[in-house]
């Protein structure tokens, strides 16, 4: 709620005004990239390419922490993650994983064996077999924990071919390879990409079931995939939109509740859609579909809603919490929403 | 970092071992193609094997003598390899003269063979009236005598060999297959499917992923070397010293072609956005290197102007040298120039693809 009128006239002319970096959840400090605590971090990044342009200034994830890249496609939320890895070079000052200067990092042995990857649109070479993969993981690493390889069913894919595995059955293989050997830092591009519910729900579990420490920077696009998520990084518009606490950021841009609405024509949903911006409780009011409105709030829109519904003769009605795939809905949508 | 080293050219091994693409052309197609020229051109520097049949056979004193001539004169002659068979009622093939010897020196002898045959049978048709012309000569009593004495005029010079000019320009043929194409391939695909970006996260020096790839593709080019060597020499009966100190000096002749063709397979690879662009540089380099390297098309009649410049391309000078020490026996200071051209493309390959090598697309 906005505690004084002109915060609430400032609110209503630029809603996302208060989301705009440097920003915290709470009572959280905000994190200094030369922090300890982070996982991983950079001074700035500045990244240029024909149309595409992004830039941030003191990113930081949190160690110990899983984190959420979030936003709309092609906002840049691999370009973030891979200049954090350090593998576009110039773009980052001052990049830093688990405390350590990235390019560093990226070249020790050691350090690496404390880094487990997943990356979008990787492919290993044709000839290659599940058994040797994983065989080869084991030589890497050293180490292989036994119940990931259980959780994510590799035995019926041991003898096979890699090039005669499904999209889902090779995301599996991508994530054993990252998660098996129990990295303090893991780094996901998608991760539940291909991947059936069954499978969906044990690498949430192995997030969250991770060792105490590690930290998880991973991309994001569904709700199930924030479901383990502790801090979000909103990356939109060409640079980072936000840095902090999921929760925080849930309640900012989709409150508490949520209610959709189906209207008969559109000058039902136009003048439903002008009522329901006018009251307290309301947050964010949208148009998802033709003749249908949608609006978030706090703890009281329910009921605020329910009168406006009656005077409007709405005859379909859906009243629910707020979810982690409304919050995401509102990254992508960012500015344009309403 | 050894066992991971060993474990990842051991994979690239059976990976070509998988693939029934990889062992044909780096195992079949050489022998298949050795087997091809071999058919075409004969081993020596003959035109072929001819089949030389007599027809009719008159029982007088000048058709017998006459015989005797032809045959002698066949025999002889180093440009065919004559066949002498029973004029029988097969059909008359490309490849068979017949002789319908008269029976005075009044009478035409008849020289039956396909003028639009090869090269071979033309020639020995042309051996044949020479030797009726001799034969006819003394038979009215003029005896000829030595009336030309051929001289070579480069004795230094070994005989042309087709086989072992076709066995080690396909060898030549087939590193570059395997050390250009294939090298090129896999790197540009690896880079493409985003493969090497993951491994740039893995706990070991991705030159190590890119040290097996080649390592694995030396072992390749081992492999491939033995069959055609081994079919050559054994399956063809060409005069490969195999079992000589000369073999063992070229040895390092053949290890320094190989990184050779290998850093230059590495060079073309090391920009490459993607396999269709590694294709077409490999396509845009190989087939002039093929026809220009002195691998199965000898360049030996070629303009002396042509001659001096395809000196200067690597895979040229290996063929050269290669040939010079493994079937001349020659020692290495008579390539000192080739050799010191072959280690400078060497080094100028892996400097430029050490400084353009991109590791992933960006």
């Amino acid at each position: 709620m906005h505690q004084t009128f002109l915060a609430s006239v400032r609110a209503a002319l630029d809603p996302m005004r208060d989301f705009r970096w440097p920003q915290t959840s709470g009572s959280r400090r905000a994190l200094n990239p030369w922090d300890a605590n982070c996982a991983l971090s950079a001074e700035s990044i500045d990244v240029q390419s024909d149309a595409f342009r992004f830039a941030a200034q003191r990113v930081a994830f949190r160690r110990g922490a899983v984190t959420a890249i979030v936003g709309p496609n092609g906002a840049g939320k691999s370009t973030l993650l891979e200049t954090l890895l350090g593998f576009r070079r110039g773009v980052g000052e001052r990049l830093r994983i688990l405390d350590v200067p990235a390019d560093r990092f990226m070249r020790g042995s050691a350090m690496l064996r404390r880094l487990g990857a997943q990356l979008q649109r990787v492919e290993y070479p044709d000839h290659a077999q599940v058994a040797e993969i994983v065989a080869l993981h084991r030589a890497l690493y050293r180490r292989q924990e036994p119940h990931i390889a259980a959780a994510l069913g590799l035995d019926e894919l041991r003898g096979r071919p890699y090039r005669v595995l499904s999209k889902g059955q090779r995301q599996r293989i991508d994530l054993y390879i990252a998660l098996a050997h129990q990295p303090e830092l893991i780094v996901l591009d998608e991760p539940f990409t291909g991947l059936d519910k069954h499978y969906a729900g044990v690498v949430t579990g192995l997030l969250r079931g991770r060792p105490d420490g590690a930290s998880v920077a991973m991309i994001c696009h569904s709700g199930e995939e924030l479901a383990a998520v502790d801090d979000i990084v909103w990356v939109h518009g060409g640079g980072v939109r936000y840095q902090g606490a999921k929760q925080a950021l849930k309640e900012r841009l989709v409150g508490e509740l949520r209610g959709l609405m189906h209207c008969d024509d559109q000058a039902q949903a136009v003048a439903l859609h002008e009522r329901l911006r006018m009251l307290p409780s309301v947050q964010r009011v949208s148009t998802p579909q033709p003749l249908q409105v949608e609006v978030f709030g706090n703890a009281s829109l329910h009921a605020d809603v329910r009168d406006v519904i009656a005077d409007a003769g709405i005859r379909h009605i859906e009243l629910a919490p707020s979810t982690d795939s409304d919050l995401l809905r509102a990254c992508a949508q960012g500015k344009h929403h309403g | 970092m050894a066992k991971v080293f060993a474990m990842l050219v051991r994979n690239e091994l059976l990976g070509f071992m998988r693939s029934r693409s990889s062992l044909f052309w780096a195992l079949v197609f050489p022998v298949f193609l050795l087997t091809v020229m071999l058919f075409a051109f004969g081993h020596s520097s003959s035109l072929g094997q001819v089949d030389v049949a007599f027809a009719g056979a008159p029982d007088t004193t000048y058709a017998q003598a006459c015989r005797r001539e032809i045959e002698t004169k066949l025999s002889q002659s180093g440009t065919v390899q004559p066949r002498f068979v029973a004029a029988g009622a097969t059909a008359s093939s490309a490849e068979r003269l017949t002789v319908v010897l008269a029976a005075t020196d009044g009478q035409p002898t008849r020289v039956r063979y396909d003028f639009n045959g090869s090269l071979g049978v033309r020639a020995a048709s042309r051996i044949v009236e020479m030797a009726l012309a001799r034969c006819t000569a003394e038979q009215r009593g003029i005896h000829t005598g030595e009336l030309v004495r051929f001289e070579n005029s480069l004795p230094a010079q070994r005989p042309f060999d087709y086989g072992t000019f076709f066995a080690t320009g396909i060898l030549i043929m087939s590193f570059m297959a395997i050390g250009l194409n294939s090298t090129a391939a896999s790197i540009a695909t690896l880079r493409e499917r985003n493969t090497f970006k993951l491994y740039v996260c893995f706990p070991v020096s991705r030159m190590v992923f890119l040290g097996a790839l080649i390592a694995a593709r030396m072992v390749m080019m081992a492999l491939s070397a033995l069959v055609l060597l081994l079919v050559a020499r054994f399956g063809f009966g060409i005069a490969l010293p195999l079992w000589s100190a000369a073999a063992l000096r070229a040895v390092p002749v053949v290890l320094l072609g190989a990184a050779m063709i290998l850093s230059f397979g590495v060079l073309l690879a090391s920009r490459a956005q993607s396999l269709a662009a590694a294709e077409l540089a490999c396509n845009v380099t190989y087939y002039p290197l093929l026809f220009f390297s002195d691998l199965t098309i000898p360049m030996n009649g070629a303009p002396s102007w042509l001659k001096d410049g395809l000196k200067l391309i690597p895979t040229n000078q290996f063929a050269v040298t290669l040939r010079g020490v493994l079937i001349d026996g020659a020692q290495y200071s008579h390539f000192a120039i080739p050799l010191a051209g072959m280690a400078l493309s060497t080094l100028v390959f892996l400097l430029i693809a050490s400084r353009a090598f991109r590791w992933h697309q960006v």
